[in-house]
């Protein structure tokens, strides 16, 4: 399913001023809720954990204020993200591109976001699920510094020390896992 | 095509799957739910009265824009609340005080030969999470009555003795979270695990409003299915279904069964000939309080205890039920004097 046309789940609760009958803000958030987890994900590719959160509002505020130019002929997702993207360069630049970041790369992250496009939020939660089963068959090396940075949120510092390993050979061997598990996600035929 | 083209497709694609894990990790649907919530709750207070006042500029745009937003009333709002929506709100539902009582039922995974599977059924009462009293009536016929009053933890031996139990003294396990504290008196911290470690889904059935929740996170131990019936208007929860899926089952032939290796602690009396399996499933059913209220006293032991409970056997190696968890739980006080009964 397209995400222009989202999950009627996804709808928020009935009780409370955003009921049955929504207006055009409950309306706006049904859209936003339905492309909420890969805007995150587009944010977490772009920019440091501590600027996720407000670059996702301040993206969700400029693009309610803008909603007049929204295309409908492109997806919602995408447009969402390209708003995103101003944000994230006008973000960088004042963080002194801290995270370097180019446009080409953004160009790139931006074709791996599209490649999700086409599924609605039910899907891409599916599909984050599946990392899972991909990050429990990478060999015993690998799924350990995964374990430790991405679900003890470890300091690379301490997962070295506690590997006997440098902090080069961890972030290398981390590159190397999430290469495997891109690779098994596009063997389950879900894009990672 | 240059060098560089590719440095860029492939610094993508890891940043990309990183990401993902990312999400994963951090991103559940409930904190998800909350950070649209806050972003359109900031939307409604900072933009301006008319937020679609630019919109109007031209025909064109007014026309976008209005078909954006019927186009979506007219397809989402009949449609029922989301699974995550319905979870925060009975989360919110869950989270007051009061008296509550609840029935429990308890199902074992062991059946006989041509028996039905062993069960336990009582009430649990509640004030808080200093008044609570527990009465199950097990399937052999022994009675499990257990009480807090404050500062007072309470018991009755099988021989109808009052005995006292420190206050931190454990609960059987079969009405404990995974947190060491009582189940039902923390059924909205039940409600946050099932948040952040289910995959939940609307199964609304015959009219009731329904959420069922299927463990994903494999490093978390908690019941492998839970489904919830919800009071439709408060939201708040009815009914909790909890199925631990394969649990251990009792060895055959009458054998003694003895604590786990892993440590778990027995749920048998000190001394008791058996440990049974665990329940496959506990229904807990939200039920009226007799007059609105529990009487004065209802918590307090039936009489002055006479003397302190016996000490637990060894119980000191219980597992972290998650990785978060290891180390972190101070080693029981007590076990309790009964629980579940040894089946022949």
């Amino acid at each position: 399913m397209s995400d222009r046309v989202p999950n009627p789940r996804i709808v928020p609760a009935g009780d409370g001023p955003r009921g049955a009958s929504p207006d055009a803000a409950d309306v706006f958030a049904i859209l936003v809720q339905e492309q909420a987890e890969r805007l995150l994900a587009y944010l977490r590719a772009t920019v440091p954990p501590s600027s996720v959160d407000d670059l996702f509002q301040e993206a969700v505020l400029v693009a309610w204020r803008r909603l007049g130019d929204y295309d409908r002929s492109r997806p919602f997702g995408a447009w969402m993200r390209g708003i995103a993207r101003n944000l994230v360069m006008d973000h960088l630049s004042r963080l002194g591109r801290e995270r370097p970041t180019d446009d080409a790369l953004l160009d790139a992250i931006e074709h791996r976001a599209q490649e999700h496009d086409g599924a609605d939020r039910e899907e891409f939660r599916a599909r984050l699920e599946r990392l899972d089963e991909c990050v429990a068959a990478l060999p015993e090396e690998y799924r350990s510094v995964i374990h430790h940075c991405y679900r003890l949120d470890a300091p690379l510092a301490r997962i070295a020390a506690e590997a006997g390993a440098s902090v080069e050979a961890i972030k290398k061997r981390l590159q190397r896992a999430r290469g495997m598990i891109a690779a098994c996600m596009e063997r389950k035929g879900a894009t990672a | 095509m240059t060098d560089e083209r590719f440095t860029h497709e492939d610094t993508a694609a890891d940043r990309w799957t990183g990401a993902m894990l990312e999400v994963r990790r951090r991103d559940g649907a409930v904190r998800v739910d909350e950070l649209v919530d806050r972003s359109v709750e900031r939307l409604r207070t900072r933009a301006p009265r008319r937020p679609f006042a630019s919109a109007w500029r031209t025909p064109l745009a007014a026309a976008a824009s209005i078909a954006v937003i019927a186009g979506a009333a007219l397809l989402f709002a009949p449609q029922p609340a989301s699974a995550s929506a319905l979870l925060r709100a009975a989360q919110a539902a869950e989270s007051g005080a009061g008296d509550r009582r609840y029935r429990i039922e308890l199902a074992f995974p062991w059946r006989g030969p041509g028996g039905d599977a062993p069960r336990a059924e009582g009430t649990l009462d509640v004030r808080g999470a200093a008044h609570v009293r527990l009465d199950l009536a097990m399937p052999d016929g022994r009675r499990l009555l257990r009480g807090l009053d404050g500062a007072t933890s309470w018991t009755v031996s099988p021989s109808g003795e009052v005995l006292r139990l420190p206050a931190d003294a454990p609960w059987p396990r079969f009405i404990e979270t995974l947190e060491g504290e009582l189940l039902v008196d923390r059924l909205d911290s039940l409600l946050g695990d099932v948040g952040a470690f289910y995959a939940i889904d609307r199964c609304d059935s015959g009219g009731a409003m329904r959420l069922c929740a299927r463990r994903v996170d494999p490093s978390f131990r908690g019941p492998e299915r839970i489904e919830l019936t919800l009071d439709p208007v408060t939201k708040a929860v009815l009914r909790a279904e909890l199925s631990m899926g394969d649990a251990p089952r009792p060895r055959t032939g009458g054998a003694r069964d003895e604590p786990a290796g892993d440590g778990r602690r027995p749920d048998g009396p000190p001394g008791a000939p058996r440990r049974p399996a665990p329940p496959s499933t506990i229904v807990v059913t939200r039920t009226e309080v007799p007059g609105g209220a529990f009487a004065e006293g209802w918590f307090a032991p039936p009489s002055e205890p006479t003397r302190d409970a016996p000490p637990p056997p060894d119980d000191r190696q219980r597992p972290p039920h998650r990785e978060r968890d290891r180390g972190d739980r101070p080693p029981p006080g007590a076990m309790p004097p009964f629980g579940p009964p040894p089946r022949d």
